[in-house]
């Protein structure tokens, strides 16, 4: 259920008082313990993971896999002393000492390299949607639980600091009764990237087949439906959709312009929608509740109180922004032990980009052995949900959602 | 028949615009919006206002030792390295850290791809250099794209021209002063110490030697084969305009000059260091 429980109340409320005093997160995360680490997909996602990656200490890229000669020397520019392959096969066969496996192919491709990653005993960190097909989400499902593996599911919003601390507002019911759950993406693109032949044009332009593409809500919807998921402690027990191509006419089948509803058990609307028509405001979630409205978008957060919401003791410290004609509060992780420091500012935006702190948390959960911040059980629920709403989207017709679905696991 | 494709991204505090022309426009946009994401890439490492970009984070964890850095990072301080060299000091994106600091006290370690500071509070200002560097990027994601005829330019003061128009020696362009050039393969740079001036209260471009604002009203447009050298030259010119110009660049001074104004798209945007470019010029025949 979306309403708080005491423990959640009374755990939150400590972490406030005290804000969790530490600067830990102004400094970089160094593994424990050496870790070898192959990235399977290099395209510009899997780039922008080396980039992190490279933040780690410790982390060593051994071995990079793409299909593609063209992407693969790009990485191998960037990761020195990796070895190259076109297959993870190749790569699982021949470096042994590979430990960890990062899958950043398309998502259609996610099961053969995740499923055979964990069959070697590697750790799986697998990019979100897990999978494009139901057969494909429960196959990697029950790879990752019947190893003994870490298996993290690629999701930013769990291990960013930002959404952390608001997550304790609202768990804590900072902000009473939950109105509406409101949450966007918006970039002016075609999504359409040049292919260097036209025998490349199908595998690069992956997202615009529908055969293989879950579309705006599978590919940028899934991110922020597990953060509303993790928020709401709740999944969707309905979700309607519909969409259309608005200004992309090129021949294209998958929609430009997306939208959906879903109804969380307690009667919360959660209403998304993604265009790549426009890119006003962005990506962004906004909670509203009967004391305030809490917005997130990614590398910043903020919360904006009613008029009777009382003064809490933390606000002494905060950091305020202008909207118009409403003020923000910054979210600011650590805020009183920053704020003692004389050093506020200093926490205002994350110290590193958002994809950098699920990676540091993969990294921590393999080295440290600690529990994975987002399990293949959370990637198969947060799956359940993307394949739901792709099938409304198709069909027109609103998709029903048990508790029982998300509680029965893959065996 | 020879189609145009406009594009535009906001980023580094200005707009950067493509206008690419070819055959097939799907595949024009398809590389336009990949350059243009390079550009926001640039955008997001550079940009010492945001503190998740990576300079940020370099000048944060520097002076405790060495950080290291990607590689697009690293071939960036290197040319800033071989940029302040050249000129001597003149240019120097250390300036503003206070008197005693410049690029010699950033250590670049090239084999293992780290860069650390000698002293604490070394500022790095990437600013024009930055823009001439993406820029530099999204023509190199162009020509991999097969892109043979675009003109790239950043808040009108930073040009890179791809190949040149059907018939034409190039991409024409009146930089500030009045004075007419083609660009083919080529990249111009434009700087004015007093265009923020408007904004700011004094010159956006610091003295190395003073470690002040500069106080000049000179004008300075280079001509160079990439956009980083050319920023790197007309920031220098600025500074010290008894520099010499090493062969292969081509630099104009003037110390007083007309408004410029960018012209990709007709009627639209003025500025206020920029050159005039007649992108127009690019011939829409079968």
């Amino acid at each position: 259920m979306t309403s708080p429980s005491r423990r959640d109340f009374l755990g939150a409320s400590a972490a406030m008082l005290a804000l969790n005093p530490s600067l830990e997160m102004l400094l970089p995360y160094a593994a424990k313990a050496p870790l070898n680490v192959a990235l399977v997909g290099v395209g510009r996602q899997g780039r922008a993971i080396l980039a992190e990656l490279a933040k780690i200490a410790g982390v060593r890229i051994v071995a990079l896999v793409d299909s593609s000669k063209g992407r693969l020397d790009a990485g191998l520019r960037r990761a020195q002393g990796a070895e190259g392959f076109a297959s993870h096969k190749e790569m699982l066969d021949k470096v042994k000492s590979v430990e960890a496996v990062i899958v950043a192919t398309p998502t259609h491709l996610h099961r053969a390299v995740a499923v055979d990653s964990l069959g070697a005993g590697k750790h799986v960190y697998c990019e979100a949607p897990l999978a494009h097909t139901m057969e494909d989400l429960v196959a990697i499902t029950r790879a990752a639980r019947a190893s003994k593996a870490v298996f993290q599911t690629g999701m930013g919003a769990r291990s960013n600091p930002v959404y952390q601390l608001a997550r304790t507002f609202v768990r804590s019911g900072t902000l009473r009764t939950l109105a509406t759950v409101r949450a966007q993406y918006r970039k002016k693109m075609t999504w359409r990237f040049p292919a260097p032949s036209s025998a490349e044009e199908a595998d690069v332009n992956w997202r615009l087949n529908p055969d293989v593409s879950l579309g705006l809500l599978g590919e940028v919807g899934v991110s922020q439906f597990d953060a509303v998921h993790w928020f709401l402690n709740a999944y969707p027990t309905s979700v309607r959709a519909s969409g259309s191509i608005r200004l992309h006419q090129d021949g294209r089948k998958v929609h430009d312009t997306v939208s959906c509803e879903m109804v969380f058990p307690d009667g919360v609307r959660f209403a998304y929608d993604a265009t790549i028509a426009n890119s006003f405001e962005g990506a962004y979630e906004l909670y509203t509740g009967e004391m305030a409205t809490i917005k997130l978008a990614w590398n910043a957060g903020w919360m904006f109180k009613e008029a009777d919401a009382p003064t809490q003791g933390w606000e002494v410290y905060a950091n305020r922004e202008q909207f118009h004609d409403e003020q923000g509060i910054t979210l600011i992780a650590d805020a009183t032990k920053l704020a003692a420091q004389n050093k506020l500012k200093d926490g205002v935006g994350l110290p590193e980009p958002p994809l950098y702190y699920p990676l540091a948390d993969f990294v921590r959960s393999v080295t440290e052995s600690k529990p994975s911040v987002c399990s293949a059980d959370e990637g198969y629920r947060v799956g359940l949900v993307v394949l739901a709403a792709h099938q409304a989207l198709q069909t027109g017709v609103e998709q029903k959602l048990s508790e029982q679905q998300f509680k029965d696991m893959p065996k | 028949m020879t189609e145009l494709v406009r594009l535009a991204v906001a980023a580094m505090a200005t707009r950067f615009e493509i206008v690419l022309a070819g055959d097939d426009p799907v595949k024009l946009r398809a590389a336009g919006e990949l350059a243009l994401s390079e550009i926001e890439s640039c955008d997001a490492a550079w940009n010492r206002f945001r503190t998740d970009s990576e300079v940020s984070r370099v000048v944060r964890l520097a002076p405790r030792g060495a950080v290291p850095v990607s590689l697009e990072f690293l071939e960036l301080i290197m040319a800033c390295e071989s940029g302040w060299s050249a000129t001597s000091g003149a240019f120097d994106v250390t300036a503003g850290s206070g008197l005693g600091t410049s690029m010699a006290d950033v250590l670049i370690n090239v084999d293992v791809r780290t860069v650390a500071f000698r002293r604490p509070n070394v500022r790095l200002d990437f600013g024009a250099i930055a823009k001439g560097f993406a820029l530099d990027r999204a023509a190199r994601v162009l020509r991999e794209s097969g892109v043979d005829c675009a003109l790239m330019h950043g808040g009108t003061s930073s040009v890179v021209a791809i190949g040149h128009p059907l018939g034409q020696p190039g991409f024409r362009v009146l930089v500030p002063g009045g004075a007419s050039v083609n660009l083919c393969d080529e990249a111009l740079s434009v700087s004015r110490a007093d265009s923020q001036m408007h904004i700011l209260g004094e010159s956006h471009v610091v003295d190395p030697r003073s470690q002040q604002p500069l106080v000049t009203s000179r004008g300075v447009a280079i001509i160079a084969p990439s956009g980083a050298t050319a920023e790197i030259w007309s920031t220098a010119l600025l500074v010290n305009q008894s520099l010499v110009v090493p062969p292969g660049l081509c630099a104009h001074m003037s110390d007083s000059h007309p408004v410029g104004r960018f012209d990709l798209s007709p009627n639209q945007h003025a500025s206020r260091s920029g050159a005039e470019i007649f992108a127009h010029d690019i011939p829409i025949a079968s």
